[in-house]
């Protein structure tokens, strides 16, 4: 400290900062000496902060390698679930992101507030890309009951899978991904709530046709016993077709898995009060109870198909194949993956609130209100396009939709102040803002960089 | 005590009345309630930390009396009108709870750093505040709202789960553990923004001369807790959130009945709080090296060694955390490397010591009441370090787990050494921080009351423990009556010599003599301002020094305080002696 003059003891407002000083960058805070002084400690802070995200995030890495290490099979298993073409996608709409960022630091630093501008608000795109992609692949997971928490289709306790109807829908569709091999990650499911894309197209049928099969079910139609029952015997007519099934399928090796057409009678699946292990859904022996395999290859066409593709034997086929304790936890793998990927996705909401902010702060006076009307804006597009492709959801258009005013109203105002000539907050003396808070855009690039192969890329 | 010729005065560096009744002061820089409630000013954090720290010590000692009062008897009968039904006992594993999450959250680990640190750190590197001042409100703001969660699970149903929040227990129990692990969570961000704020403080705001090893040791100890605060608190936030997902959610990665592992929550949760063990206990480590120090009136012995003990004890709490699971069914060969790394920690514990008693040697000691603290917290601080030991080792362990000898090896490290600490502390800068100089005797008569009130309700408990009386029981078989006895004695002698320290510190704000400037001749730069200090600290820039060379300051008995003599620049830079 040099002086500590009279204007410091009596220049105080409430808070004694943010006074006056001679010769001093308007933005320099009254304790510190010096600009460079400010910025330094002001990116010192962030890294350090930094440090704290990574060993949060570290907890849940941790978690995850200890439950990978215990259960390669069920990760192998279960991560088909995930859409891989989606994730590279946000991988790389992250990656762009994080350029554009690094772009509007280096402008701003040389003093180029509209350049920097013109790259938070793409980063801020980048943004909503992601974040949409994601709300279309949490959905998807949702449409097949891979969601956290007790209503996942996996969801297990004391070794009985409390919900029986899910867990078909789960397991018929992890098959289905896995017939469709490697480089067809993520074609086979584009929409199931709008448009369905060609590729979708049969395995969109096969799940409605899932529902109309209950029905089928319930008519008594080519199976009525249940198969978790292992006592059980089925009637004499299936197993005369089993046989034939047997025979006209893959007769060399039997198929790592075939999806069981057929409803399970809930009233036979344990509870987990008077579950025991031995109650446990086996799918393997339902496989070799199915009546008509050809029914269940036009039932169950993606699934079917998977069989047919069977080469893929190193990934198990359904919980059954994998070890038994395994089994009860495949939910943990969802339960992860939703922990992990939501605590991201409220990383990179937080961020495109501090790009917002920043980009107000960058933004000439003239210009503000059109930043600021971005976000009811964006807001307002989400909950429309969601809710269109969800339903439609009234209350969500109609929340959209005023989000949307809301914007709009913003805009007209803005017009009306577009003769406001002040500069932007920030310069090459100035921009700690713009530093710390792309510090932080990059940290939740990277933290996704770790998350897409970790979850996504499992072999 | 001298009789002073100018009794009625604050006094400035030099010894000359500061007359000026409308000096300014960071007390009185600014009026009203939301110039306390949106200040920016560490000072002014301080104090309300302070405040807060205090009731929730209030509130975790009185449920201590309560559990200390039910164990008074181990039978049926009416016992301070508390029985032992069924309801009693559920009552008594609530309050074990609240005591310990209380103390543990709410007050131990923001007592030093965010009371004596706010106030002191940014002084002792001569600077106007912390780095940044803004969070450092808001880390108060988070410590509110977290007490406030723990407030709301008292009404809520309580909290039986003990403060560790063990799975599968904490995920089934119909106790507000949800309330209580999200309030543990945003306490931990009042934490963790503390830290961010001092590592930022220390390593950029330190003026011109002020090296790292010009730093007084206080600070090497609040940077090393801060260090743990930043690297060890996130993994306590995450668990925390996987409870409450747990609870919420039922996602099972704790829970074994839906394929989790319950293990793993003890090794996330004692990464963290293991290493909190020393977010506790080092700023007191800091604290005692400044008043060991002042008070023998001699330059502290081995000051690089202290310093980077604070260090290393920083760096050795990060590995030592397996030693909570010795009995959790850990393998064999863990618990023997968790076994020898926790002894490592006995390495810079010890060099402290030994540093301490070493400046003690032949100093010219003054046996003023920090001073008394700081002898009993080296006193408490080795039994408490020694019987970690006997903890550490695999064989007695495994007899001790889970004893008494546990609970007391933790309160002579956590309250006889960390609180010894805190009021030791807050009596060196009371002078500092209120203006006002506290009543001597008083000072002296509660440190000693507390010092035998601590040792009577402590002490007993190891001898309990190593006879096999289990911690967090409301009942026990005859033969341990005795012990209980005493230890309940004990921590009514010890609330009463509390009660001292608090009557002492309120008739000092009320009635006690203004302060001088630097009343007990310390070198490091807070006491180069007045007392209590401006709003921005410093009327003038304070002079960078070794903080342990005492020379440049000169006793005067006529304000029975230390004056900086005029040739203080020339002493200093000539070092010591």
């Amino acid at each position: 400290m040099t002086t500590i003059s009279a204007d410091h003891a009596h220049g105080h407002d409430d808070d004694g900062h943010g006074h006056d000083h001679h010769g001093h960058h308007p933005a320099q805070a009254h304790h510190f000496e010096s600009m460079e002084q400010q910025f330094e400690s002001g990116k010192l802070g962030m890294w350090v902060f930094l440090a704290t995200e990574i060993l949060m995030f570290g907890g849940l890495f941790c978690a995850y390698s200890i439950y990978r290490g215990l259960n390669p099979d069920v990760f192998l298993f279960a991560h088909k679930a995930l859409d891989t073409k989606m994730g590279a996608i946000n991988t790389a709409v992250l990656l762009a992101s994080s350029f554009t960022m690094a772009w509007g630091v280096l402008a701003i630093s040389r003093g180029k507030p509209k350049l920097c501008l013109l790259m938070l608000v793409l980063t801020f795109i980048g943004g909503c890309g992601f974040m949409g992609i994601k709300t279309k692949e949490y959905y998807d997971k949702y449409t097949h009951a891979f969601v956290p928490g007790k209503a996942n289709a996996f969801y297990n306790v004391g070794g009985a899978y409390t919900n029986p109807e899910k867990l078909q829908e789960g397991v018929g569709y992890i098959q289905y991904k896995q017939g469709h091999g490697d480089d067809h990650h993520g074609d086979d499911h584009g929409a199931h709530g709008g448009d369905h894309s060609e590729d979708d197209a049969e395995h969109g049928d096969a799940e409605h046709e899932n529902d109309g099969h209950a029905a089928e079910a319930a008519e008594g139609g080519h199976h009525g016993d249940d198969a978790h029952d292992a006592g059980k015997a089925s009637p004499a007519g299936v197993e005369a077709a089993e046989d034939t099934a047997h025979a006209a399928a893959v007769p060399a090796a039997p198929p790592p898995s075939v999806w069981p057409p057929k409803p399970v009678d809930h009233a036979n699946i344990k509870t987990p009060a008077n579950a025991a292990p031995a109650t446990h859904p086996n799918f393997t022996r339902q496989a070799e109870e199915v009546a008509d395999v050809s029914a269940v290859e036009s039932l169950y066409k993606g699934a079917a198909k998977a069989q047919a593709q069977a080469g893929h034997a190193h990934y198990p086929g359904s919980p059954a194949e994998l070890d038994p304790l395994s089994g009860e936890r495949t939910h943990i793998f969802f339960q992860i993956y939703f922990i992990m990927t939501g605590l991201h996705g409220l990383h990179v909401l937080i961020g495109m609130g501090v790009l917002l902010w920043v980009a107000w702060l960058v933004a000439p006076h003239a210009w503000r209100m059109f930043v600021l009307a971005s976000a009811p804006a964006t807001v307002g597009l989400y909950f429309l396009i969601a809710g269109y492709l969800m339903g439609p959801v009234v209350w969500m258009l109609v929340f959209g939709g005023l989000c949307l005013a809301a914007a709009v109203a913003m805009v007209v105002m803005g017009l009306g102040k577009l003769d406001d000539d002040r500069p932007g907050a920030f310069s090459p003396e100035y921009y700690t803002p713009v530093e710390i808070g792309g510090l932080y855009w990059h940290l939740v690039d990277l933290i996704w960089i770790f998350l897409f192969p970790l979850l996504y890329l499992i072999h | 005590m001298t009789t002073l010729t100018q009794p009625g005065v604050h006094t400035d560096l030099i010894g000359k009345p500061v007359t000026d009744p409308n000096r300014e002061t960071f007390w009185n820089a600014s009026k009203g309630w939301a110039s306390w409630a949106f200040t920016l000013d560490h000072k002014r954090i301080a104090v309300m930390y302070l405040i807060g720290v205090l009731a929730a010590f209030f509130l975790g000692g009185t449920m201590a009396i309560v559990l200390r009062t039910m164990l008074l008897t181990n039978s049926d009968v009416v016992a301070g009108g508390l029985g032992k039904g069924p309801t009693a006992v559920n009552f008594y594993n609530q309050a074990f709870t609240i005591h310990g999450a209380v103390m543990v959250f709410m007050f131990i680990i923001p007592a030093i750093p965010a009371v004596i640190g706010n106030m002191v750190l940014p002084m002792q590197v001569g600077a106007i505040d912390v780095a940044f001042p803004r969070l450092n409100l808001m880390s108060f703001y988070c410590w509110l709202v977290g007490a406030l969660f723990f407030l709301a699970v008292l009404v809520m149903g309580g909290l039986d789960t003990g403060w560790t929040f063990y799975t599968p227990y904490s995920i089934r129990t119909s106790t507000a553990a949800t309330a209580a692990v999200l309030g543990a969570f945003i306490l931990g961000f009042s934490s963790i923004l503390t830290g961010v704020n001092f590592v930022a403080t220390v390593h950029m705001m330190r003026p011109e001369g002020q090296g790292w090893f010009k730093l007084p040791l206080l600070l090497w100890a609040l940077y090393s807790t801060a260090v743990i605060q930043i690297l060890a608190t996130p993994v306590l936030a995450i668990t925390l959130l996987l409870v409450a997902a747990e609870r919420i959610l039922g996602v099972g990665i704790f829970d074994p009945a839906l394929g989790g592992d319950p293990v793993l929550f003890q090794h996330f949760f004692w990464f963290y709080s293991h290493p909190a063990v020393y977010i506790m206990v080092l700023p007191g480590l800091g604290v005692i090296s400044e008043i060991i120090s002042v008070f023998s009136r001699k330059h502290i012995f081995g000051y690089k060694f202290i310093a980077f003990s604070s260090l290393a004890i920083a760096l050795f709490g990060f590995i030592v955390w397996g030693h909570h699971m010795f009995t959790s069914g850990q393998s064999w060969l863990l618990n023997a490397i968790f076994s020898l790394l926790t002894m490592s920690v006995a390495i810079p514990s010890a060099v402290k010591v030994f540093n301490w008693l070493a400046t003690m040697y032949r100093g010219r000691i003054r046996l003023d009441t920090p001073m008394l603290y700081g002898m009993g917290f080296i006193w408490l601080f080795t039994i408490g370090g020694l019987t970690g030991l006997f903890l550490a080792a695999l064989n007695t362990d495994i007899h001790f787990h889970d004893t008494y000898f546990v609970v007391a090896h933790f309160h002579y490290v956590m309250v006889g050494s960390t609180l010894f600490a805190f009021i030791g502390g807050l009596y060196y800068w009371w002078p500092k921080m209120f203006g006002k100089m506290y009543d001597e005797k008083w000072g002296r008569i509660g440190a000693w009351v507390v010092f035998i009130g601590f040792n009577l309700t402590f002490f007993i408990q190891f001898l309990a423990g190593s006879r096999g009386m289990p911690r967090r029981y409301a009942n026990y078989p005859d033969e341990y009556q005795v012990y209980h006895h005493i230890s309940t004695l004990g921590s009514y002698v010890l609330t009463i010599g509390l009660f001292i320290v608090l009557f002492n510190w309120i008739h000092s704000i009320r009635k006690g003599r203004p302060a001088p400037a630097n009343p007990w001749g310390a070198n490091s730069m807070e006491w180069q301002s007045l007392s209590p200090p401006p709003h921005l600290n410093f009327d003038t820039p304070p002079k960078v020094g070794d903080p342990y060379n005492f020379d440049g300051w000169k006793y005067d008995p006529d304000i029975d305080a230390y004056v900086m003599r005029d040739d203080y620049e020339e002493i200093m830079a000539k070092g010591q002696h």
